[in-house]
């Protein structure tokens, strides 16, 4: 039998002692802080990846806030516009309405003046006239009639032309 | 090599003598250390620091290459020598301790920063030995991470030991019946004990049926229990044999050349045996990875509640 497929007990003796102590050192001093390293590792990972992944929704959430809010002020900022158009086209209207009212008013006002001074007027030229024709008159007939009677008929007669003017 | 003076027909046989185990620590075939010897022999322990030391005491002699007694002939009834195998295993424990010491140094000092260097490769293997190895094979998770730390060591151990048998004039101590032999033994009781304890004596009892019904159980039974064993036996042979066979393999196209006697055969032999030494390369690793991977298969398969 050739040597090497001889089995030496006391090979598998030093195997059995050597396997075992280095089992055990192994265990304790290199497996344990190895292993649990890479599972802090591995969790640390795992938890960089969890709370990205949240920063990443959150971050999303904010956006779309951010974009509500932008389109609410859009909105706010057409509603102001349209406001404001709307308070200066009724402002304008009122001024408007306002500077009608006051030029019928001057224009009436003018209107009643200018009555007024005709009817003075009239007034006037009838009495002036009356005057005049019962001058002429009188010296026409020279005293014929009495001023007064004359006065009277004159008078008729001129407010009657008056009231068919 | 003196072996091609011994005679053209006696080279393979004489090379082959050396992938057995020696008293003494051999690179190659130079002895270059004497190492202690242990015996225990008619009721009592037996300690001389060397070989030449013993045969200077005179009870015990060398007789090729083993200890007798000087007055009987006959072999001490337990040889528990520090040999050349048990030397080439303490060696790879020590190179295997300083890298992971090293590493393991690092994960103390900041265990959160990236590793680098031999740790990344330590570390690279032990999470291929978790991930790939331990997890998928044992459903059970609890019993995994407990056995963890035995499979990993199980796996660096073969693979330093392979390695070590690689390196110009390095032994290979899995090349060896005696150590595949305790390997497999543990392996055996870690299959056979991770089961009891996690599905309990009756669901283990229950797998001696294989699944059969009750009545073929005297066939089953034994079967079972033959199976038990080959498993064991099979991870012993088949580490023992794929590391035997590539030392054969480069020893006899090395053993050609001193054959033949002519170095005309050189060059074939040269190339034949690099590329037999990649192939042991790859065989070095895969060995490992294969009895690991045995040993959590069965052991999976074992600690496993299922209906048949």
């Amino acid at each position: 039998m050739p040597s090497f497929l001889e089995i030496s007990p006391g090979l598998m003796f030093w195997t059995l002692v050597n396997f075992s102590i280095f089992l055990v050192l192994l265990a304790r001093f290199a497996w344990k802080p190895l292993l649990a390293a890479v599972e802090q590792r591995e969790n640390r990972i795992a938890e960089a990846l969890r709370s990205a992944e949240q920063a990443r929704l959150e971050a999303q959430q904010l956006l779309e806030q951010a974009q509500q809010q932008l389109a609410q002020a859009q909105q706010e900022v057409h509603r102001l516009i349209r406001e404001g158009k709307q308070q200066a086209d009724a402002l304008l209207r009122q001024a408007a309405e306002h500077a009608e009212a006051l030029k019928r008013q001057k224009l009436e006002e003018a209107q009643r003046e200018i009555q007024r001074q005709l009817e003075r007027a009239t007034a006037q030229l009838y009495s002036e006239l009356t005057d005049l024709i019962v001058q002429g008159v009188s010296r026409v007939l020279a005293s014929t009639l009495d001023s007064a009677t004359h006065r009277q008929l004159i008078e008729r007669f001129l407010s009657e032309v008056a009231r068919q003017n | 090599m003196s072996a091609g003076q011994s005679g053209s027909g006696n080279v393979f046989t004489h090379l082959l003598e050396e992938l057995g185990d020696h008293h003494g620590f051999y690179i190659g075939p130079h002895k270059v250390l004497d190492l202690p010897v242990i015996l225990w022999d008619e009721g009592r322990l037996h300690l001389y620091p060397s070989t030449k030391a013993m045969e200077a005491a005179g009870l015990y002699r060398m007789v090729e290459g083993k200890i007798v007694r000087s007055s009987t002939g006959a072999p001490p009834a337990l040889d528990l020598s520090i040999t050349n195998l048990v030397a080439y295993q303490w060696l790879g424990m020590l190179l295997l301790g300083i890298v992971l010491w090293r590493s393991v140094r690092r994960y103390r000092r900041n265990p959160l920063a990236p590793p680098r260097g031999l740790q990344n490769a330590i570390e690279a293997i032990a999470l291929f030995v978790r991930d790939s190895i331990v997890r998928p094979n044992i459903s059970n998770e609890r019993l995994g991470n407990r056995l963890l730390p035995y499979f990993l060591t199980l796996f660096f151990f073969i693979l330093v030991l392979n390695l070590l048998g690689l390196l110009p004039g390095g032994h290979t101590a899995t090349g060896n019946l005696a150590v595949t032999g305790v390997l497999a033994a543990i392996a055996f009781l870690v299959i056979n004990g991770g089961a009891l304890v996690t599905i309990g004596p009756k669901a283990w009892l229950r797998h001696l049926l294989g699944g059969g019904p009750l009545w073929l159980s005297p066939i089953l039974v034994p079967i079972e229990i033959i199976g038990m064993f080959a498993k064991a036996f099979a991870l012993c042979v088949r580490l023992f044999a794929n590391m035997v066979a590539g030392h054969t393999a480069l020893l006899s196209l090395v053993g050609l050349i001193f054959f033949f006697g002519t170095v005309l055969i050189a060059p074939i032999s040269v190339a034949f045996s690099v590329f037999v030494y990649f192939l042991e390369t790859l065989v070095a690793f895969l060995q490992a990875y294969i009895f690991t991977i045995l040993t959590a298969v069965f052991l999976g398969l074992a600690s496993e509640h299922h209906e048949h």
